[in-house]
């Protein structure tokens, strides 16, 4: 996949092979980029639902939010609990800007990103100076974020005495209605975050968290500036958050410090970033689009209780299963992934058997993963038969 | 071995997994989305009209979604074996909110642009109503609901609140509250403690907002000496020092702002340090739960909307909602299985779309609503005027029903009584 | 002055909930490595145990110990079993037993739904059974908890600093290897440890059972308050639990009673962000003390 990477497994790349395949990746999603971009202006002729434009919207928000928080957390090791607060700065200054007028959404969003840059700053400064253990910091983030939303909750000034709302806001024109703005600047916040993290990755800054996470008393004697690299990925991670939590305060226009602070962020980004794998830029990318999903079809049957009950089996199958998480595993057999998830994908497409796009995404990547659990005794037995022209 | 054992157990939960997901997508038809229909009356070879809706059947708001739940599927089965809507058979496309307006927006947009639903009907919860009225508007569907508290934010001219306590509802509430007392004369309570849960429903009638005031400034406003004013979280798992402060105050009238169990909590909390109230309010609770409670729940006070009992048997569907209701809550297993409030605010919702549709001859969703707005609607709550002057709310028919001997009665106003049962 | 001895009483019972509560949290995270989410599943299904034999069945509530305590430990054990079979590291536990949590929730809203699930007072005579001394109040089955929780933190503590099996667990948790080498089995100490956090999460479940109102969803109302407790009183550190237990419990109960209800969760956190601040690893000192994963 990528030339730089510094923990693939395999990946003894051909020296001429260099040139072109630094490039693939980067052209592919380009192309899956403009294709995206140029969907609500198609979906019609195509024949799509107009549902895809929020299920759209909503998918680029948790693959912003999930890639935001992997690329301090996933890269550094150190796993961040509470992201809400993040999330909850950049939907706060858009519920305040809300009260006065209808606030322009790239101020909103900008403001986010601002508010919670500084909100991680200074947690950041103050944690990395004390040195929390790994685990400790986990569980740390995690209370800070319910204290903070208590806070709000009682400090009218920022919270409203407990609801604020947010109704309409303003946007150019050529954005077209509230939910293609939503999907069209959802989209560019995703592309933000997936590129800020895969630059990071391939950097000095990148190379460092990765030591950070190996061990960091060896990073430092290396000489890796450990506060510094942590303090800027983390405030990277949180201006993400917070921009595309801005944005998302116009999805939901209620908002309360609970629901904005509580787990459901904070805890959900966590598991797409595992489940999808948190070494690697494409893995909260491949978590989001699994899980959100998964429980977007599950929604539809209206088997609370059964989805529920998937929803959970589905974790400890994927965390048992496909230690390290579905990325990792999926660059030992690379190219059977690609072409099992490309394949069914087209077939259910064609056929209509997915019920569906988002149906047919969700069975090919849950194909996907069938393939990479396959043990590599059986693996090598299959595709050593298939080699030798299918001996019977 | 070992390795390889993990190996296929993961395989087969994936392979089991898809199959569930495969099943299930594909037993409702190609269509997602749990769908109810009842008998087979009506409807020829039509297809049938869609109606689309969340409630909060998982998260820490389904203990109500539930109630709506059960209501709802009933009230479908009940006007489909009535000749269904326009001659067509009904199908009620529900989907689960998880209690969370983010996944309420969402679901909203789904059922308008990928279900294809004809008519849309509001979710259970204030935030849930309040996000899903949101996307209604752009899509300009007309949009029932049955519970959202915060009256003054709501100026959708296509929403149609059935929770019928007026555009000043923390005004309103408070002072039939307060005039329900005044019927005591000499023994009505002079002093009163408020204890209220800051969730926004209940903080917005106990505390009103910026213009509209709230349960607090109307008993300062009739005179009433408010000894004790305390808020609490949501969740709340400390009663004693609370109950402590309560019985430190000393109040004639204890004005508990509950949701759900603060109420027997709070009760047991009391009398476990010796204190008895006087006249207790309690806004929302949770009726069963509050029944449960015993003796030191006797006389205990709270505002409905409707109740099994007369007057509201008489009304429209007033015996139906709490003869089917009952059965199903029975049937599903809930330990109290009697249509109060929030069954009767379900149907009169359901009611409120099935008369605009009838009444409009058409799935227009402009009609409907300028049918709604132009006619008067038969309910279980009683007759309901939309007055677009009003942002669609109208007049105030909450009452306030006691727990005497160990039952549940309306009190007061007095045409809502069954048989002139005063407050005690 | 009678009202600070009150909230001084009400604060010592409650510390007694919470330290029940996070006992096996706290041994689970600090000797076997698992960070166990279900933990808060276990306890739920203990209450709704608590409630259905006592409701259906009439049997006292405290009775319900008899079939809740053995349910937790299987549960506890169960879970275990199947960590140590699979080799999670950390967080992976965490994911899984997040997991397991949901399959729990599911599991119970499947058979007791979503409804809102409250002991009546008739079938529950602890709910007004209080000791009273002069003016002050106490509820006997809080007191009852409050012992169980000292005898469960006193038995954790003699176990892991006083006796044999205690320095090998901590041996084995230090250093597996050499542990290994001197013959300690690990595997059986840890199924140890895993019985006494299922006997503690029981006991902590059915009191909640006695003393509240029950939902699918209220499982996770206790998250934020054992977190605190667990990360204030210093991993796998059983008189560490106690202490913080109390003394956050005491902090919110004044809170409670002298400022405002609202504010109380505030303070517990805030307690515990300020200590983390300055003394990372807790206010005491973990049992053991393992470099960085």
């Amino acid at each position: 996949m990528t030339a730089t990477q510094t923990r693939a497994p395999e990946a003894p790349t051909r020296p001429t092979d260099n040139a072109a395949r630094r490039w693939t990746t980067p052209g592919v999603l380009l192309v899956l980029v403009i294709g995206l971009a140029a969907l609500p202006t198609l979906q019609e002729s195509l024949g799509l639902d107009a549902y895809l434009i929020v299920f759209g919207y909503t998918l680029f928000f948790w693959v912003t939010q999930a890639s935001a928080w992997n690329l301090f957390s996933g890269f550094s090791g150190y796993l961040n609990f509470g992201h809400a607060i993040f999330y909850g700065a950049g939907v706060y200054v858009t519920a305040n800007l809300a009260r006065e007028s209808d606030p322009n959404i790239f101020v909103a969003i900008l403001g986010g990103a601002l508010a919670a840059a500084v909100v991680a700053a200074l947690i950041g400064y103050v944690i990395f100076h004390r040195g929390l253990a790994h685990e400790i910091f986990a569980l740390f983030t995690f209370a800070l974020a319910i204290a903070i939303g208590v806070l709000v909750r009682n400090v009218d000034a920022i919270g409203g005495g407990g609801v604020l709302m947010v109704s309409m806001v303003t946007y150019p024109e050529f954005l077209g209605s509230v939910n293609e703005m939503l999907y069209y600047l959802g989209l560019l916040l995703a592309v933000v975050a997936v590129v800020a993290a895969a630059l990071v990755q391939r950097s000095r800054l990148g190379l460092g968290l990765f030591a950070i996470r190996d061990d960091e008393r060896v990073a430092e004697t290396m000489g890796v500036p450990t506060f510094r690299y942590k303090m800027i990925a983390l405030v990277l991670a949180a201006a993400i958050g917070g921009a595309s939590g801005a944005l998302n305060a116009v999805m939901i226009s209620f908002i309360e410090p609970e629901a904005t602070f509580g787990i459901d962020v904070s805890v959900m980004v966590v598991l797409m970033a595992l489940v999808g794998g948190r070494r690697h830029w494409a893995g909260p990318v491949i978590g989001a689009v699994l899980m959100f999903s998964l429980s977007d079809r599950l929604t539809g049957l209206g088997m609370t209780e059964l989805s529920q009950l998937l929803t959970g089996l589905l974790l400890v199958v994927v965390i048992v299963g496909l230690k390290g998480g579905i990325h990792e595993r999926w660059q030992r057999r690379p190219r059977a992934g690609l072409i099992t998830f490309l394949g069914v994908l087209l077939v259910l497409l064609v056929t209509g058997l997915g019920g569906g796009f988002i149906g047919a995404l969700l069975f090919a990547l849950l194909a996907m993963i069938v393939v990479l659990v396959v043990p590599d005794a059986w693996w090598a037995r299959l595709v050593n038969r298939s080699r030798e022209g299918q001996p019977r | 071995m070992k390795k390889n054992s993990r190996a296929f157990s993961t395989l087969g939960s994936i392979a089991a997994l898809s199959l569930i997901l495969a099943a299930c997508g594909t037993s409702s038809g190609g269509t997602d989305g749990n769908s109810s229909t009842g008998g087979s009356d009506a409807g020829g070879s039509e297809d049938p009209i869609r109606v689309g809706g969340t409630l909060a059947l998982s998260g820490p708001l389904a203990a109500t979604g539930e109630i709506h739940r059960l209501a709802g599927e009933q009230y479908v089965e009940w006007l489909n074996d009535n000749g269904g809507l326009l001659g067509r058979e009904v199908e009620w496309v529900l989907l689960d909110d998880e209690s969370n307006p983010q996944t309420s927006a969402a679901a909203y947009n789904r059922l308008i642009s990928q279900e294809n639903v004809d008519l849309l009907i509001g979710p259970y919860g204030t935030a849930n109503i309040t996000a899903a009225m949101d996307v209604a508007e752009r899509n300009e569907m007309v949009f029932p609901q049955h519970s959202a508290t915060l009256t003054y934010a709501y100026d959708y001219d296509r929403h149609f609140p059935l929770f019928a306590s007026g555009i000043d509802s923390s005004r309103t509430v408070s002072e039939t509250i307060f005039d329900a007392y005044a019927e005591l004369a000499d023994e009505a309570p002079q002093t009163v403690g408020f204890v209220v849960n800051q969730n926004p429903a209940t903080d917005f009638i106990a505390h009103g907002h910026e213009d509209a005031p709230g349960s607090v400034q109307v008993a300062q406003e009739r005179g009433l000496d408010v000894v004790l004013e305390v808020d609490f979280p949501q969740g709340n798992t400390d009663w004693g020092p609370i109950a402590q402060r309560i019985k430190d105050a000393d109040p004639d009238l204890l004005w508990v702002g509950a949701l759900g169990g603060d109420s027997p909590a709070l009760l047991a909390a009391l009398s476990q340090i010796g204190w008895e109230p006087r006249h207790q309010f309690h806004l929302f609770p949770a009726p069963g739960l509050l029944l449960g409670a015993g003796e030191v729940a006797e006389g205990a006070t709270s505002t409905t909307l409707y109740e099994p009992q007369e007057p509201y048997l008489s009304f429209e569907g007033g015996q139906d909602v709490s003869e089917m209701f009952t059965a199903a809550a029975e049937e599903a297993g809930l330990p109290y299985a009697v249509a109060e409030m929030q069954a009767g605010l379900s149907w009169a919702t359901w009611q409120t779309i099935t008369a605009g549709v009838e009444g409009a001859g058409s799935l227009d969703q402009g009609e409907i609503a300028d049918y709604l707005v132009n006619n008067s609607i038969e309910t279980v709550l009683g007759e309901i005027d939309f007055d677009p002057e009003q942002n669609n709310y109208y007049g105030d028919l909450v009452a306030i029903k006691q727990i005497q001997d160990g039952e549940f009665t309306v009190v007061y106003p007095a045409d809502k009584t069954a048989d002139g049962t005063t407050i005690n | 002055m009678q009202q600070w001895i009150q909230a001084l009483i009400t604060g010592l019972l409650l510390g007694g909930l919470y330290a029940t509560l996070s006992l096996g949290f706290s041994l689970t995270w600090g000797l076997l490595r698992t960070i166990n989410f279900a933990h808060f599943g276990f306890a739920l299904l203990a209450s709704y145990v608590t409630y259905e034999l006592s409701t259906v069945h009439g049997f006292d509530p405290l009775l319900t110990l008899v079939a809740t305590v053995p349910i937790g430990v299987a549960l506890s054990l169960g879970l275990q079993w199947f960590v140590s079979k699979v080799k999670l590291d950390m967080f992976g536990t965490l994911v899984a037993t997040f997991g397991l949590l949901l399959v729990l929730e599911a599991a119970i809203s499947r058979y007791w739904l979503q409804d809102l699930r409250r002991i009546p007072t008739e079938n529950n005579p602890w709910l007004s059974n209080v000791l009273s001394v002069g003016p002050y109040t106490m509820p006997v089955v809080q007191i009852l908890g409050l012992v169980a929780a000292v005898a469960l933190c006193g038995f954790s503590w003699w176990l892991l600093q006083r006796s044999r099996a205690g320095y090998a667990i901590r041996a084995s948790v230090e250093n597996p290897t050499m542990a290994r080498a001197f013959g300690i089995d690990a595997t059986r100490l840890g199924y140890l440890i895993a019985a006494i956090s299922g006997v503690s999460v029981a006991i902590a479940g059915s009191m909640i059972g006695i003393l509240y109102a029950l939902s699918p969803a209220s499982a996770l109302i206790w998250v934020p308050v054992t977190l605190a407790v667990v990360l204030l009183g210093g991993l796998a550190n059983p008189v560490g639990v106690a202490i913080s237990a109390t003394a956050l419990a005491l902090a919110e109960s004044f809170t409670r009673q002298f400022a405002d209800p609202s504010l109380a969760q505030l303070v517990a956190l805030g307690i515990l962000v300020i200590v983390l601040l300055f003394k990372p690893s807790g206010l005491f000192r973990p049992t053991v003390e393992v470099s960085e994963r």
